[in-house]
């Protein structure tokens, strides 16, 4: 009897993901649900793969709609095609999946799955892609305890937070997060990307201008993710924000640098002001108009800006 | 009158090193040593060395690798460092800026810089101990004269 029970539940897991109307592979096998998080096998058998190119399958954190996973477990990768050192996409094609600490995912949390995709002979073709959800059995990688699962509410500078909704993260943008839980018990926060995105208590900020960050809060079994885009930043300065009436034969000085430690450098536009170097002098009554400039990285863009004012009377 | 250039260099990740004064260099003298566009991501040490040949661990350095602090021979750069690091590591200014300030001796234990070449280094941390990519050096020159 136990094992038809098996043999049921093996037919149960086991999933046909029909083609789209994109004709992309069409994919079978599993299970896909109930996977041990301190690591399983899903057994694929693939069928209206492509012949031109291979196939990369691995498992990932769900991308957004349209994109590519960005958190990868590279080592499930399985290669799949005709060439040497490909696995043959008539056979049983095994990948191994986990539960995602080693890359920086939490699997029992996030949605995780199998990506599809073709492989480094056509890298930009989206053809093929496809995600096939998978699950993982709760506290399968440590002893179960029967606890209550409490509820989170987080917010994300004040504002209340939904889990698994990307929000954005600029390069030196500082985000605070603020959390309760259902029973009172304090909440703890996490950086899985600690590299990119390091957390400071309940302070979160990016050191690049791009890449994916995820901080999870958790209060005892539950945990929530919130994933960050992280974006480049704006470069700013003080230029312009003088603040007196500026008389003929007056002088002032501008800023030195932007936020971002880049040199600033300045022209003025009209004959009613010079410069030298940060130094302005202001030469005859009319308008002062400035630019400012000054370079960017990939962390942030170059910096822009003009500031006119009046050139008065002695 | 003999003026000592400061000298700049640009590593392989467009991060630009600058040590204050590099020629004539005398026992105690204090070097002003700054960065920018360094990758916020990767923690450095900033120490002086003797010069090893590219992709070789810069060794031995003054006072060797100093992870505490304490001794000032080396000093750490990190805006993530491990829970260890924290408050130990001085963190980058944005930008991939810092700037600090490295006590020299011509002696890095047995070895003078008098006699060999040695150079103001960063490298990688030792969190990414064996990466050797974010390797720069200025060169320094010791003067004779006590």
């Amino acid at each position: 009897m136990r094992r038809l029970i098996a043999v049921i539940s093996a037919i149960a897991l086991t999933v046909v993901v029909a083609p789209s109307a994109m004709a992309k592979t069409t994919v079978q096998g599993g299970p896909l649900t109930n996977l041990n998080l301190a690591g399983d096998k899903i057994h694929l058998a693939l069928s209206g793969y492509p012949t031109a190119h291979g196939l990369y399958i691995y498992q990932a954190v769900k991308p957004e709609a349209g994109a590519r996973p960005t958190f990868i477990n590279t080592a499930s990768q399985v290669w799949i095609g005709s060439s040497p050192g490909a696995t043959d996409p008539k056979g049983d094609i095994v990948v191994n999946v986990d539960n995602g600490h080693a890359w920086n995912a939490d699997c029992e949390h996030q949605v995780c799955g199998l990506f599809i995709r073709l492989d480094h002979t056509a890298p930009a073709d989206t053809s093929e892609d496809q995600f096939i959800p998978i699950t993982f059995m709760a506290g399968t990688a440590t002893t179960t305890v029967t606890t209550p699962v409490d509820t989170l509410s987080v917010k994300i500078d004040g504002v209340d937070a939904k889990e698994n909704v990307p929000g954005t993260i600029a390069y030196r943008q500082v985000v605070t997060f603020a959390a309760t839980s259902g029973s009172g018990a304090p909440v703890t926060f996490k950086s899985y990307t600690p590299d990119l995105c390091p957390l400071s208590g309940n302070t979160v900020t990016a050191l690049k201008g791009a890449g994916q960050c995820d901080i999870a809060a958790t209060v005892g079994t539950k945990s929530s993710h919130f994933p960050f885009n992280v974006v480049p930043a704006t470069q700013t300065s003080k230029i312009g924000h003088i603040g007196f009436k500026v008389k003929v034969g007056m002088k002032w000085s501008e800023a030195k640098v932007t936020n971002f430690g880049e040199k600033l450098t300045y022209k003025a536009l009209t004959s009613s002001c010079s410069v030298n170097g940060v130094a302005f002098k202001a030469i005859k009554v009319g308008t002062c108009k400035i630019i400012a400039s000054a370079p960017g990285t990939s962390n942030y863009a170059a910096y822009s800006a003009t500031d006119s004012f009046p050139i008065v009377k002695k | 009158m003999l003026v000592n250039p400061a000298q700049a260099v640009t590593g392989t990740h467009g991060e630009i090193l600058k040590v204050s004064k590099v020629t004539n260099i005398k026992s105690g003298d204090k070097l002003v040593v700054s960065g920018q566009h360094f990758d916020e991501t990767i923690g450095i040490y900033v120490a002086m060395c003797t010069v090893v040949k590219a992709g070789t661990l810069p060794s031995p350095c003054g006072g060797g690798i100093d992870e505490t602090g304490a001794r000032g021979a080396s000093i750490w750069i990190s805006s993530n460092p491990p829970s260890y690091g924290v408050g130990l590591a001085k963190p980058f200014l944005p930008g991939g800026r810092f700037t600090v300030t490295v006590k020299v001796s011509p002696m890095i234990g047995k070895v003078d810089c008098r006699k060999v070449k040695c150079a103001i280094y960063v490298r990688a941390d030792h969190t990414r101990g064996d990466d050797r990519s974010h390797d720069l050096s200025v060169p320094l020159s010791f003067t004779n004269k006590k």
